[in-house]
Order: structure tokens, then C-alpha cells, then sequence
């Protein structure tokens, strides 16, 4: 039997004469020497070995019908989710005045109206199938705490609306974190508030420059004082985005973290990334410093090295897992403000992207946005094709003006994954299931 | 199992893969 389209094997750093494997399709990981990883090849394995290494997925009887079954792997996954999962857009306003903010000139005073909050409340009633056992939204903007009013009200009817069905209802927040105040998180968490994901890009002096309020005065300090003042009443994720000028200043970003008390076991997780950027009709004209690709050399050595500085201070981080991107997830939406659907958030307001709005329902978008690009040999046949599925569409948009064609991240993966692994095998406590 | 092998994570199944993660960040970001 054959090793995986899928598994990839590595030296192991710390057995001589071990390898680590890696099966992409799930994450998997096994230490075997390499003795056993040349008999594989020359199909000399013992029948226990074979069963050891066949349950989980390492090898396989059949190549050729693995990337059959591939080709219908995110299909596969999305009628198993058991989530109703939508972002919800609640105005495109906010309190501060980013450099690079990502909704750019899309931005203004436009707010989710009650009748639209009422549709919605509806809708998800509507398109709910009986197979759902959770109803998951993620409060977006803008920022959504501007509209705190809005987000009780509907995270009220949704979790009455979970409670006559007998499934569970959990939301949380994407914010900038300068409204998260205890009086809020008070009222939030009865009403399923789980976790809130706050943005702080690197150290005070960087993080200011980038993430001014609007009247031009800093917010790290708001922030870090409201983190400091409800992380023990709710998770909180912290993102951070980074430029190829600054990321090596992020780890002093741990270290302040440390330094105010938000220790590991007080941090849900750390996650850091690139700025990206935007197409010419939304971008804000005078930054200049995002990437539009995730296949730019010093983008290898920055994200290797930003988890490794998160994970030696003993904070946590996601797993290198499969990534199937919600455009090919059936229940996986962005609700807009004004009720238009999207399936992915970086869409928002390209009308030649919308898919449908709260009052007509969705129509298909199988071609519009390309969801069967990866699905050739070329990629069937890429160890990487799980951690992919063809790349960020989004991306692909605002690089090449087109979804056509797939965003390879081929030597992204080649530069960094090894690393990226047994980062999730030395560090194993530390990483997120 | 097998001495020679030893496995350190028995991966997700597939109806765990489903979520909102997003391979750039591009779809969390803020």
C-alpha cells in the first residue's frame, strides 16, 4: 500500500533516524523511523504496521480513487457541518481611522436598520434544516459594538429561536476592542457570547500609528485596558496584522502582553497576518505597504517566525488544519448590513459578488465564484490541495481583477510548512484542536 | 502498534473540518 496523495514526510529535528508524517487531508501526524518510511516505499511493511499506519490515513489502497474522493472532499464536508454559521455585517462605520483599513472606501454611517435585523432573525428561521445542531454568528463590521443595541436584539431572537429548536446558539465579536467594556460583556454573555477578537497591531508606538481613532489620537491603550478588564468574563482571540516594515517589532507586542498580566491561560489564542490589500476600487490611496499574495518571500520567514515568538511564550495558536473556505460551505454566509448575502467578507460590495439578499434568498454561485478551479490533476495530485483548495479567490480578485485560474500556494507551503508542523508537534499543548 | 511507529495525532474527522477559518486570515481580519 502507498503512502497518501496526502502525506508528506519530514525529517524529525529531535529522533535521528525518524521521519514525521503529515497527512494534510486531517492533520494527522505519526513519528516512524525511517527504516519503516523506506519499507513503505518498497512495500515490505508487516501487517501490523500497515494496519497502524492505514486507519489514520497514511497510506492507502487505492491512489487513484483517494483523489477521486478528493475532488468531492469540501462537498463531503459541508453536508457533515452541523453549523449554521453567518458573518454579520452590522454597519460599515467606525471609531477609528485605519491606515489600511480592509473595508477602505466602502466605509460610511450605514447601519444594520431593524427591519433588516427582523429579516435576518427570520431568514436563518427559514433556511435552518433539521440536520443543524448550532447556529453560530460572528458580529462584524465596521465595528459591529457601534450598533450594541442591534447585536442584543438579535442575538436574543436567535438564541429563542435555538432554544425552541433544542440547538445551541453561540456568537462572537470581530471588534477593535475600544468599546469591549464590562458593562457590555455583562450583557452579551447571557446571551451567548463566547469570544471577542480584538486587533492589536504590535507594540503601542506601531500599533497607534496604524490604528489611530479618528480624531488621530492612539487606541492601544483603550484597548489593552478593556482586554485586561474582561478577558476573565469571555475568550479573547488577539489578531494582529503586519506589514513586511514592521512584523519583527510584534514579538515586543508578547512581551507588553506579558508585562500587563494577559498571560497565556488568559488568551484564548494569538493569531497574526499580512496585511492584504485591495482592489483600486476600494483601497484607501495613501498606504502602500499590503500584500496581495501569500507568495512573498519575506512573508516565509515572517509567519514562521511570529508563531514560533507566540509559541515560545507559551500562548496558544490554531493547528495547520485543512482549510475549506466558506464559499464552499453551504451555510457558511456574509449577511450585509442592508441584508445582501456574500460568501466571503472581503466581497462585501462588489455587486458582481453578491449571491442574494435576505428577502429572494440565494442563487447559485458555483460559477461566478470559480468553486471548481482546484478540481484538475495538477491539483489533485499536490500533497498541499487540503491545506488550499485552489487558494484565496478573494485574493486572486483584487490581484488579477479575476476568480479564474487558482491562487497557488505551492511555494508558500514548500518554504514554510515543515516548519509550520513541527511547530504543532513540539509545541502540542499549545495548539488549538 | 507497532514499535516503530507512533502516532502523535489521530487527525479530524471530516464533520470537524467545517468552520470559519480562512487560509489567508483575509476573512477574519480587522
Amino acid at each position: 500500500m502507498p503512502l497518501s496523495t496526502y502525506c508528506i514526510s519530514y525529517p524529525s529535528p529531535d529522533n535521528p533516524d525518524s521521519h514525521i508524517l503529515f497527512l494534510t487531508k486531517s492533520s494527522a501526524k505519526a513519528l516512524i523511523t525511517s527504516s519503516l518510511l523506506l519499507a513503505i516505499d518498497q512495500e515490505t511493511i508487516t501487517e501490523a504496521e500497515k494496519a497502524s499506519l492505514q486507519r489514520p490515513g497514511f497510506i492507502v489502497d487505492d491512489i487513484e480513487q483517494e483523489r477521486t474522493d478528493m475532488a468531492g472532499f469540501t462537498e463531503r464536508v459541508s453536508s457533515l457541518s452541523r453549523i449554521f454559521y453567518v458573518k454579520l455585517v452590522m454597519n460599515l462605520d467606525c471609531n477609528l481611522a485605519c491606515a489600511y483599513c480592509f473595508e477602505g472606501s466602502r466605509k460610511g454611517r450605514l447601519y444594520m436598520s431593524g427591519s433588516t435585523a427582523d429579516l435576518f432573525a427570520e431568514f436563518v428561521k427559514g433556511r435552518l434544516s433539521p440536520n443543524k445542531k448550532e447556529i453560530r454568528v460572528t458580529f462584524y463590521g465596521g465595528e459591529p459594538l457601534l450598533s450594541s443595541r442591534r447585536i442584543i436584539y438579535i442575538a436574543a431572537r436567535l438564541k429563542d429561536l435555538a432554544e425552541e429548536k433544542g440547538i445551541d446558539f453561540g456568537f462572537s465579536l470581530v471588534t477593535n476592542g475600544t468599546l469591549l467594556t464590562r458593562e457590555i460583556v455583562d450583557q452579551l454573555k447571557p446571551l451567548g457570547l463566547r469570544t471577542a477578537s480584538v486587533t492589536l497591531d504590535g507594540p503601542g508606538d506601531i500599533h497607534d500609528r496604524y490604528r489611530p481613532f479618528t480624531s488621530g489620537k492612539g487606541s492601544f491603550a483603550t484597548i489593552l485596558a478593556n482586554i485586561k478588564a474582561v478577558c476573565d468574563m469571555t475568550g479573547i482571540q488577539i489578531g494582529g496584522n503586519y506589514t513586511r516594515e514592521n512584523f519583527c517589532q510584534f514579538p515586543r507586542l508578547l512581551d507588553c502582553l506579558m508585562e500587563n498580566g494577559l498571560t497565556p491561560e488568559r488568551i484564548s489564542d494569538i493569531r497574526f497576518d499580512p496585511v492584504t490589500g485591495e482592489s483600486d476600487e476600494f483601497v484607501l490611496p495613501d498606504f502602500r505597504e499590503a500584500c496581495l499574495s501569500m507568495d512573498e518571500p519575506w512573508l516565509n520567514e515572517a509567519s514562521v517566525y511570529l508563531r514560533e515568538e507566540i509559541l515560545r511564550r507559551g500562548y496558544r495558536v490554531g493547528r495547520i488544519v485543512p482549510v475549506v473556505c466558506m464559499m464552499e460551505q453551504q451555510d457558511n454566509l456574509v449577511v450585509n448590513y442592508n441584508g445582501d448575502i456574500y460568501k466571503c467578507a472581503g466581497l462585501i460590495g462588489r455587486k458582481e459578488f453578491c449571491v442574494g439578499d435576505l428577502n429572494t434568498g440565494i442563487k447559485d454561485f458555483h460559477l461566478s465564484h470559480n468553486l471548481d478551479n482546484w478540481k484538475n490533476e495538477r491539483c489533485l495530485s499536490c500533497a498541499y490541495l487540503p491545506l488550499c483548495f485552489g487558494g484565496c479567490r478573494y485574493l486572486k480578485l483584487i490581484r488579477d481583477g479575476d476568480m479564474k485560474g487558482v491562487d497557488c500556494r505551492k511555494s508558500y507551503l514548500d518554504a514554510v510548512l515543515e516548519s509550520l508542523v513541527l511547530q504543532d508537534v513540539k509545541y502540542a499543548n499549545q495548539i488549538l484542536k | 502498534m507497532s514499535q516503530s511507529i507512533v502516532i502523535l495525532d489521530e487527525g479530524l474527522k471530516m464533520e470537524d473540518l467545517s468552520g470559519t477559518e480562512c487560509c489567508t486570515g483575509a476573512e477574519g481580519r480587522k
